[in-house]
């Protein structure tokens, strides 16, 4: 094997902290190298420090790159800054702000030969067509001429890896570049970079939080954590048999397409929540000439039911209209028509404090339902006494006892939001919910902006709660195997329809629908135990 | 093109219509509950009663005073803006004859200021917290304390009586006399507006030099120049359009002191002795054209900022 780029002995640090210490990387043409590890890990660090691109105050102490048969001391960021482009390049997890937003895409993908060969402008239009064609871009021709923001999520994405491409690099770094993407567009971007390796012997070091999509594209594996490479070794080896016990644990919480179904009958054959024919549209906001009214409707008919103590789980793309009928259910949204009914009556427009109560949600990000001015205790509080939950001289020892359940100790309760970690606060955010007694709980992405071992902490808390309280769960997520792992029933939804619904079982091993189908075919599984 | 300018355009022109009406009725107003009679003012304590009731009758001003206003408004859309007590001269043309030496020297200010403010911003983050970083956060701080009289005299003093470079007063009857005297005021102008325009555009280079796309033209590949040019300074150009439209319309009001430290004979000359003699006619029609030129400026900036961003939209 020989390497076609290697880093050795990296330390990155700020003034008075060691961000990376002692990290070497192998990348061999036509393979990826995958990085893994949780945020705050440094892979990111490791990265940017290769391009020269650390943000100030952040240095690299020692470390030597070899590319091509040539030695760099990674400390001289100007000798390293001549491999950019046509050595070593990079591509980004936001596709949207990595593009200049005032260039044509035609433009910004050439621009960096134009700066070396002078192209006249027929020669830069075919350059630029045969790269857009290079990254199967549909519209080569019409791609060129628009700018970013005409673009959707894939076709950017596809730009950027174009526009890196363009001087011929041998290594291109890949900072968690299909985070930002829906999952059917990851697979046909990593579809993308596979097809890419073969045919033009790139080598890849590939930055992800994400075991499974890691376990799609790489030969060899490095986990990282707090800036240090803890285990490295083949795909195999990492995933069938782990050494470290770090390594260990990240796999054990990474949720599979494979192990048992969830099975929970419901308690009783009445449903708790019922939906029915709902609409939503939004007004088009913008100036038409003929059209004054013009709607875009968001739902379609929707309906679903939840029954008592189920968990269904609601999935789809970006776009899809989950988080609408998260908030239709929550009176939050207004709807043009349908009905819904909670617990045998009707859920008008207006409703009882007592419905207010009973349905709760926990949103993706915990700060949306946490006071940063305030304590833990005074938020809590405030919503048990506004609510008249429990007589106001017990409502301290019922916070407490209710935090207890979500593992939130009690000393925490004196801080304030920013004291606390992401997955306290979403702890918290749950125990916010459950404080009101709810009968349904609508989490909406509860676990997107967490790692992957808080992920499981706080599914294995949701299922506790559930088996204890008799809690119904409405979980909407755009992990596949996250609701997988979770749900009994899931409902699938496309552009505010439903596609197909069913037991989690049946969705999974035989589903119906074509978009499920894709779905399905577009989850990166291939971690097998 | 249509759809993304000249409709926005159209419908931002109707709705400056109750705008318009708006400044209109406010002006009449305010000068009608000033304290301050014209025609005692134009005849002196010792006329007689029958020669002021005369006169007041002559200019309209016996009418009730709503009916002033809509033969005011009329004549508005008739481009008769009425008749000028003090100079004996319709309005319109007194305004006409002032308007240019104002708008020029609006237009060399701004130039000015911008040529001086954003090479400086450049200069300034090529080493940000450096030594010339540090330097002109507090010379810009210092300059924003100085006001534009004193700014004024400095000028005159260094260029027209220590150097003797240009003219320190008045506007000249040529073209070339104009452009010549327009000068030393642009300049006041320009220096004036460097704290504003520097402070927004090293912010907006900042901000593009921590962008993703700066990253990323890096790992294209990139060299330093290009970067520079298409990456930091253009996105940084066109997030500033805006700041240099309101610099703009602020400079309305600012240009009335300037023009009088140089004696230059334009609009904000005309309206501060219009306001000291009571001539309504004249403090009116050069209120409405002050804020159809703000709006103007305006409209102008939004135009501008559409055409140089393509995300943008003027509706």
């Amino acid at each position: 094997m020989n390497a076609l780029m290697t880093v050795s002995n990296l330390t990155i640090a700020t003034s008075n902290r060691k961000l990376v210490t002692g990290v070497n990387l192998q990348v061999t043409a036509g393979e990826a190298t995958g990085l893994v590890g949780e945020s705050g890990s440094g892979k990111s660090m490791v990265l940017r420090s290769i391009m020269g691109l650390l943000p100030n105050g952040v240095n690299v102490e020692s470390g030597v790159l070899t590319y091509g048969g040539k030695t760099y001391d990674m400390t001289d960021t100007k000798r390293l800054a001549t491999l950019r482009g046509q050595h070593v390049t990079m591509i980004f997890q936001e596709p949207g702000s990595a593009l200049n937003q005032l260039l044509r895409i035609g433009q910004q993908i050439t621009d960096a030969v134009n700066s070396k060969e002078h192209l006249s402008k027929e020669a830069r239009r075919q350059l630029a067509l045969h790269l857009l064609q290079s990254v199967e871009m549909r519209n080569p021709e019409e791609t060129a001429k628009s700018y970013p923001f005409e673009l959707s999520g894939g076709m950017k994405q596809r730009s950027m890896i174009a526009a890196a491409t363009a001087l011929n690099p041998g290594v291109i770094l890949c900072d968690e570049p299909t985070t930002a993407l829906d999952v059917t567009v990851q697979a046909r971007i990593l579809d993308l970079l596979k097809t890419m390796m073969q045919t033009t012997n790139l080598g890849l070091l590939y930055v992800s939080h994400d075991l499974a999509v890691v376990s799609q594209l790489c030969s060899t594996v490095n986990v990282m954590h707090s800036g240090q490479i803890l285990e490295e070794g083949s795909l195999d080896q990492i995933f069938h048999d782990p050494q470290d016990d770090y390594t260990k644990k990240l796999i054990a919480a990474t949720p599979t397409m494979t192990g048992p179904y969830q099975r929970y009958e419901p308690i009783s054959d009445d449903s708790l929540f019922q939906m029915n024919n709902v609409v939503v549209s939004f007004e088009n906001k913008g100036f038409t000439l003929f059209h004054k009214n013009n709607r875009k409707t968001v739902l379609h008919n929707i309906s679903l039911s939840i029954g008592k103590g189920e968990i269904v789980g609601l999935v789809g793309e970006s776009g899809s209209g989950k988080s609408t009928i998260a908030r239709v259910i929550s009176g939050l949204q207004p709807y043009d028509s349908g009905t819904l009914r909670f617990d045998n009556e009707p859920l008008g427009k207006h409703r009882t404090a007592n419905q207010n109560c009973a349905i709760q949600m926990v949103f993706q990000d915990p700060n949306a339902s946490l006071d940063p001015t305030k304590t833990i205790r005074q938020t809590l509080q405030e919503i048990v006494n506004a609510n008249h939950i429990v007589p106001h001289n017990q409502s301290n020892e019922y916070i407490v006892e209710t935090l207890e359940r979500c593992q939130i100790d009690k000393e925490l309760l004196n801080r304030k939001p920013k004291q606390l970690s992401g997955g306290q606060k979403q702890r918290i955010a749950i125990g916010r919910a459950l404080a009101l007694q709810p009968k349904l709980l609508i989490a909406d992405e509860p676990t997107s902006a967490l790692d992957v071992s808080i992920q499981k902490e706080i599914l294995d808390l949701l299922l506790d709660l559930h088996n204890k309280l008799n809690l119904s769960i409405l979980f909407i997520s755009h992990d596949l195997a996250v609701v997988r792992s979770f749900c009994s029933r899931v409902v699938v939804l496309q552009n505010g329809k439903v596609m197909e619904e069913n037991t989690t079982e049946a969705i999974f091993d035989h589903p119906t629908d074509n978009y499920t189908k894709e779905l399905l075919d577009s989850i990166p599984q291939k971690i097998i135990r | 093109m249509f759809q993304r300018f000249i409709l926005p355009t159209l419908k931002r022109l109707v709705t400056l219509i109750p705008v318009a009406l708006g400044v209109c009725l406010l002006t009449f107003l305010l000068l009608h509950v000033a304290p301050g009679d014209p025609v005692r003012l134009a005849l002196g304590d010792k006329a007689s009663a029958e020669a002021i009731a005369t006169r007041r009758h002559e200019w309209g001003l016996d009418k009730p005073l709503w009916v002033q206003f809509l033969d005011f408004v009329v004549g508005i859309f008739h481009g008769d803006l009425g008749d000028s007590i003090t100079l004996n001269e319709p309005t319109a043309t007194a305004i006409a004859q002032r308007l240019p030496p104002t708008l020029l020297l609006m237009a060399g200010g701004t130039l000015i200021g911008i040529v001086l403010a954003l090479p400086l911003a450049i200069l300034s983050t090529k080493k940000i917290g450096g030594f010339f970083d540090e330097f002109m956060r507090v010379f810009v701080a210092l300059l924003q304390g100085i006001p534009s009289f004193v700014l004024g005299t400095f000028v005159i003093i260094l260029f027209g009586l220590q150097l003797k470079w240009m003219p320190v007063g008045g506007y000249g009857t040529t073209l070339m006399d104009h452009l010549v005297s327009i000068v030393l005021p642009s300049i006041t102008i320009g220096i004036g507006l460097i704290p504003v325009l520097f402070r927004g555009f090293r912010q907006a280079i900042l901000d593009s030099l921590e962008s993703d796309s700066v990253a990323f033209g890096k790992a294209k590949g990139l060299p330093d120049g290009l970067l520079k040019r298409d990456y930091v300074i253009r996105p940084a150009a066109v997030d500033t359009v805006n700041l240099i439209g309101l610099q703009l319309g602020s400079l309305v009001g600012g240009v009335v002191i300037v023009e009088n430290v140089f004696a230059i004979p334009g609009m904000g000359n005309l309206m501060m002795s219009a306001i000291l003699s009571r001539d309504f006619p004249l403090v009116q029609g050069v209120v409405i054209v002050f804020a159809a030129l703000v709006t103007v400026i305006y409209l102008l900036t939004d135009i501008c900022y559409t055409a140089l961003d393509p995300r943008g939209s003027m509706s």
